[in-house]
């Protein structure tokens, strides 16, 4: 059965009628990842906020969305709020200002995992540990009394990553999350997500401009542009046979810009092939 | 932490110097001539000799910064001399006007807390709401009236029209009702504001954002939004203690309430110049130890000032 279903999302703003998401459909089966890609302002963060119910009051959402099979119902804002985190888990792209700059990171992860998995708040203290021991933060217990502003952006990424994983989604959406991350942080983040998605089974939103990652991945690519989908479907057929003009402007474009990214993913691969790659930057 | 709080409180020595200094140089800048004005006030006639034998007696003989320097370690003993009316003690007639006056500023707080808050969070909650509109509305009245008329329309109305508050005088819990109003109104609106604006600022955060696809409760965020809230509003509503303790001085006088402010003003038309430097200097120091808890309070909220200092 299909996880994840979305029908005709559209986005108008009330205040001057401008159409922001125009009728987007596309579905998420479980333990796949389906990765949405286009340029700044194609209205992928605002797809996934739209999702949430999470959007600005002067924007109506219209379509449907269905998950498990069941349409999310608008305008219920307790049942959305029990989808939020527990079914449906997002990493924000800018993990400098996600956190509450008052609370440590112990206590904004024991508040998450305590609302969410309805457990003590002891048992949450051990399970935020675990996940950010796996999210290779090995200091954790040193971490969690620290303020955001005490740590670096990279860090808050993990804790954001380490937070969703231990509540074990069904759905992951990650908006952008490697953005913000040096190539070497980069690839232990694209790591751990190939490691939930084998463990756990969890899908998948996979939010990027990063060609590089996408295709690493990514079964299922929906091609974004100006708040349309331009192309949807198979992940390799996009990247070798892209039918539409604007995809195979950006497979083109992008796929040279993410070689650092991939050298260091495919480290091995990279020694042979080193003088080859260094050409195409 | 300590010693944040140790250096803050070595840097308010010198403030405390310089405020000093500054009122005695005010008081001795005035033109009349202290020794002839306490003898005016006691209807003595102020000849030759009985100037002299007066300066003598309040040591005004002495060059100016002998007399400062006397004047400076008497009142760090809270000897501020005696009042040139009735020759008391000036630290005594003080203590006696003191607890009307913090009764007032008392009352006047809890008001301003309490209705500011309220109307401050409710307003954010529910924003643009006709609740809301009429609210801001009330506010921008309240911000612009000066408290002298509103203290006057307040007993025409509620002591003369419907008898419901004595005009005047400090008798009983309801007489207070009247003053603590006046005084606390325009304070209510600016905190009123203030809260608002700053949790609506806060409530579009990317932490609030990201509160909420944790999936957490509504409760929950609105209280990170008003921890934040209030961190940015408690400089502001913690100098409105001073401020309404020293705001009393034209509200004391319009309801005639026996407190500090309605004692400094009459010590003014009198020129009872020991009381005003004790006012001035003790208003002063007021002000800089408010100053400094609120400081120590947001830094013991917030990390980050801690961090900076």
């Amino acid at each position: 059965m299909t996880l994840l279903k979305v029908e005709n999302l559209s986005v108008t703003d009330l205040r001057n009628g401008e159409r922001i998401l125009h009728g987007l459909t596309f579905s998420l089966e479980p333990n796949s990842c389906l990765a949405i890609v286009g340029e700044s302002g194609s209205g992928k963060s605002m797809t996934c906020k739209a999702l949430l119910q999470l959007t600005n009051p002067w924007l109506e959402v219209k379509g449907s969305v269905y998950l498990h099979g069941k349409e999310i119902p608008k305008n219920n804002p307790n049942e959305m709020q029990k989808i939020r985190g527990k079914k449906i888990s997002m990493i924000l792209q800018d993990a400098m200002t996600a956190f509450d700059p008052l609370y440590t990171i112990g206590y904004q992860i024991e508040e998450t995992l305590c609302t969410n998995l309805k457990m003590s708040k002891k048992a949450a203290q051990a399970m935020g540990i675990e996940a950010m021991n796996r999210m290779g933060i090995y200091d954790a217990k040193n971490v969690i009394k620290k303020y955001p502003h005490q740590l670096s952006g990279g860090m808050l990424q993990r804790c954001m990553i380490a937070i969703a994983m231990a509540i074990e989604p069904d759905i992951m959406i990650a908006d952008e999350p490697t953005t913000a991350l040096d190539a070497i942080n980069q690839r232990d983040v694209v790591e751990q997500f190939e490691l939930l998605q084998r463990t756990t089974g969890t899908a998948i939103l996979f939010i990027s401009h990063d060609l590089g990652v996408v295709q690493r991945l990514a079964q299922k690519v929906l091609v974004m542009k100006e708040g349309s989908c331009v192309e949807y479907g198979d992940a390799n057929q996009i990247f070798r046979r892209p039918q539409n003009d604007y995809t195979r402007y950006l497979v083109e474009t992008r796929m040279a810009l993410s070689q650092p990214f991939r050298k260091i993913m495919d480290r091995e691969e990279v020694e042979v092939v080193n003088v080859k790659s260094a050409e195409c930057i | 932490m300590r010693n944040y709080i140790i250096r803050r409180i070595l840097l308010i020595i010198p403030i405390l110097i310089g405020i000093s200094f500054i009122s005695f140089l005010l008081i001795n800048l005035n033109p009349s001539d202290p020794a002839e004005v306490a003898l005016r006030v006691n209807e003595i006639v102020p000849t030759d000799e009985a100037v002299t034998a007066m300066r003598e007696e309040l040591g005004l003989d002495k060059p100016f910064f002998q007399r400062y320097i006397i004047w400076l370690g008497n009142s760090l003993r809270l000897d501020f001399g005696n009042s040139y009316v009735n020759n008391k003690p000036v630290s005594g007639e003080i203590l006696n006007a003191l607890p009307a006056t913090l009764y007032l500023a008392a009352v006047a707080l809890i008001m301003t807390l309490g209705i500011s808050m309220i109307a401050g969070i409710l307003c954010a909650i529910f924003e643009d709401s006709i609740g809301d509109k009429i609210t801001r509305g009330i506010i921008f009245v309240a911000t612009a009236m000066p408290n002298f008329w509103v203290g006057l329309l307040l007993m025409w109305l509620f002591a003369v029209k419907l008898d419901l508050f004595p005009t005047s005088g400090m008798r009983g819990f309801t007489s207070v009702v009247l003053p603590a109003t006046t005084l606390s109104l325009s304070y209510i609106a600016i905190y009123t504001r203030l809260i608002r604006n700053s949790m609506i600022q806060n409530k579009n955060e990317n932490y609030i954002l990201y509160g909420r696809i944790r999936g957490l409760g509504n409760w929950v965020i609105i209280k990170h939004i008003l921890k934040n809230s209030i961190q940015s509003s408690i400089t502001a509503l913690g100098m409105s203690i001073p401020k309404l303790i020293s705001g009393t001085v034209i509200v004391e006088n319009i309801f005639a309430w026996p407190g500090i402010g309605r004692l400094c003003v009459s010590a003014i038309f009198n020129r009872d110049y020991p009381i005003i430097q004790a006012y001035i200097v003790m208003m002063a120091t007021l002000f800089v130890v408010c100053n400094l808890l609120v400081d120590i309070f947001s830094a013991f909220l917030d990390p980050r000032i801690r961090r900076m200092t």
